[in-house]
């Protein structure tokens, strides 16, 4: 029955019905099949998004958005070109310290995709970088940036799983700063191997009025992260402050947010949240007729049975998520995988915010994956190419991440040093 | 058919004045809920099921938003490489899958009000039906948005989509 309801989700899916709508219908047949109540249908979905933690989506989503269009952004990459423009590959390298600053202001990794590929794309392309290099590049430099707080998908996980967002948000900087150093890394060697050029250096007077200019935008990830841990507010407190904080910036500080501009984002937070708040409720309507069925406890025993320990589980979930994560997105593949999969891995002592944070990580490369990933699909049409022409750039990137993800998936103190230290 | 057009544009006007109004609604009571508990300390007791409810609602009315807008996460790859006629058909079936769950959503939620009318929330004292009210209303704008939308395989020319 399990087997069949999700065999009916996969045809669905693939069938281009959308995920949520896919989610609820194979359920709801399971529940008919088995004579259960009807209204278990609508009650587990509103359940599904009836939580506090979980406002923190939309409003994280309606900051990123304000962020974007206070001209913002563009304080930031000026910051990020003052500061490594004129590394070797000077450009590749702005769009990963560009994409550090405003992660740490944006939720989404797709809003982060559409934001810094916008602006970066357009100066790679006109500085001689292809299109799918400079798309490769902004995409790896966003799957990166899924690990810099805040993030939607973290905030999903911390909900669903019962685990302090505050510790994952502070769990995920290590992780973030080792694949960006990494990153940046790598386009330095490959623009010595084939001449990219660099920029000039920057002076100090330059850098310096840059890092003015960027000062307050920066000054909310320091407001979030410091605000969440000393107990000043909750997460989703944190989310309020900031688009209150962000709509300041952008409305009577930098004067770049027409009313119109703010009503029509504003709407569009509603309906991205609805897509993701509504494969959120199919998701908790799916588990809950799973866990009626016993399929998580079938699916535990067995995959305890297969042995391997704390490294085989990981390595396991890394495999799982990275294509699911691909076609199912991000959250709905969180979502739906960890109520099944994080009780196992407590049961291994493996710690729920290592867990989370590797799994994070993993939907960083997936949602850029090769032909489908989501992210990726934004990034190319931003960049004007396809991904088939992207994939061969992007590979030796996702490569470089995907051993990273695995590093700190069997090392759990690069996770967990820094939440650690600071007393989560 | 001009009929059920005009109604949905009406709708889908009404829809965006609304998920607007319970946006804001949310990032309010939620900075509300700050501010009152530092400048007065005084732990505001109804703002979390205010922000809460207000939030069911946001998320149903944004997710038949964006049935109108067909927006909805999805998987399209497999359905783009298949031939036009077989395609369509495809199409046509995913269409009607979202359609029938819409209804299912308007019949089950009105069990779901019908059930849950004597209950009340804690804080507010209001009914849970008006909570779940958002249910049926969202399942209707979906239903509405599917019949007056373009429709399965509309918008494709005939010719496309052999390669």
């Amino acid at each position: 029955m399990g087997g069949l309801m999700l065999g009916t989700f996969g045809a669905l899916v693939l069938a281009a019905v959308p995920i949520g709508f896919a989610l609820a219908t194979a359920a709801s047949i399971a529940i008919v099949m088995a004579d259960l109540p009807l209204v278990i249908i609508p009650q587990q979905i509103v359940a599904g998004m009836d939580s506090f933690p979980m406002l923190a989506v939309p409003l994280f989503i309606l900051a990123g958005f304000l962020m974007d269009v206070g001209g913002i952004s563009r304080r930031l990459v000026t910051l990020a070109r003052a500061l490594v423009g004129h590394l070797p590959g000077g450009l590749g390298q702005v769009v990963i310290m560009a994409e550090i600053f405003f992660s740490g202001v944006s939720g989404s990794t797709s809003a982060d995709a559409a934001a810094i590929g916008g602006i970066m794309v357009p100066q790679l392309t006109e500085n001689g970088y292809s299109r799918a290099r400079s798309t490769a590049i902004v995409s790896a430099a966003c799957g990166m940036g899924i690990l810099i707080p805040p993030a939607i998908v973290m905030v999903v996980y911390g909900v669903i799983g019962n685990v302090s967002v505050g510790a994952l948000f502070v769990a995920s900087i290590t992780p973030a700063l080792l694949m960006a150093v990494g990153l940046m890394t790598q386009i330095g060697w490959q623009a010595r191997r084939e001449g990219w050029p660099a920029g000039e250096r920057a002076s100090f007077a330059e850098v310096r009025r840059a890092a003015i200019d960027a000062l307050l935008p920066l000054l909310m990830i320091v407001v979030i992260l410091g605000g969440i841990r000393f107990g000043l507010f909750t997460p989703t407190e944190a989310a309020a402050v900031a688009v209150a904080y962000a709509l300041l910036l952008a409305g009577p500080v930098y004067r770049a947010l027409p009313l119109r501009e703010l009503w029509s984002k504003i709407i569009q937070t509603a309906v991205v949240s609805g897509m993701v708040l509504f494969v959120v409720g199919a998701a908790h309507l799916l588990g809950w007729v799973l866990a009626v069925m016993q399929v998580p406890q079938a699916l535990v025993s067995s995959l305890v049975g297969m042995g391997g320990g704390q490294a085989g589980f990981m390595i396991l979930t890394i495999l799982v998520f990275l294509p699911l994560g691909a076609i199912l997105e991000g959250v709905p593949a969180v979502v739906m995988l960890v109520p099944i999969l994080l009780p196992l891995a407590r049961e291994l002592g493996i710690d729920p915010v290592h867990y989370g944070t590797v799994i994070v990580a993993t939907q960083g490369i997936s949602v850029f994956l090769p032909p489908v990933g989501v992210s990726l699909l934004v990034a190319c049409s931003v960049g004007g190419v396809e991904p088939a022409e992207v994939a061969r750039p992007l590979w030796p990137y996702l490569a470089l991440m995907l051993a990273l993800t695995v590093v700190i998936a069997l090392v759990p103190e690069v996770v967990l040093f820094l939440p650690n230290l600071l007393g989560y | 058919m001009r009929g059920l057009k005009a109604l949905n544009r009406r709708l889908v006007a009404l829809e965006t004045y609304a998920v607007g109004g319970l946006v804001v609604t949310v990032a309010v009571v939620v900075l509300l809920q700050v501010g009152m508990r530092y400048l007065f300390s005084y732990p505001n007791p109804w703002s979390e099921e205010v922000s809460r409810f207000c939030f069911i609602w946001m998320s149903l009315l944004g997710a038949s938003l964006a049935v109108e807008q067909r927006a909805h996460f999805g998987f399209d790859q497999v359905t783009k490489g298949l031939a036009p006629r077989a395609k369509r058909a495809v199409e046509a079936f995913a269409w009607a899958v979202v359609l029938m769950f819409s209804l299912l959503l308007i019949a089950t939620g009105l069990a779901l009000m019908d059930l849950t009318m004597g209950e009340r929330s804690s804080a507010l004292n209001l009914p849970m039906a008006l909570v779940y009210a958002a249910v049926p209303v969202s399942g209707v704008l979906m239903v509405i948005h599917m019949l007056a939308g373009p429709g399965p395989g509309a918008g494709d020319p005939p010719t496309e989509g052999t390669g």
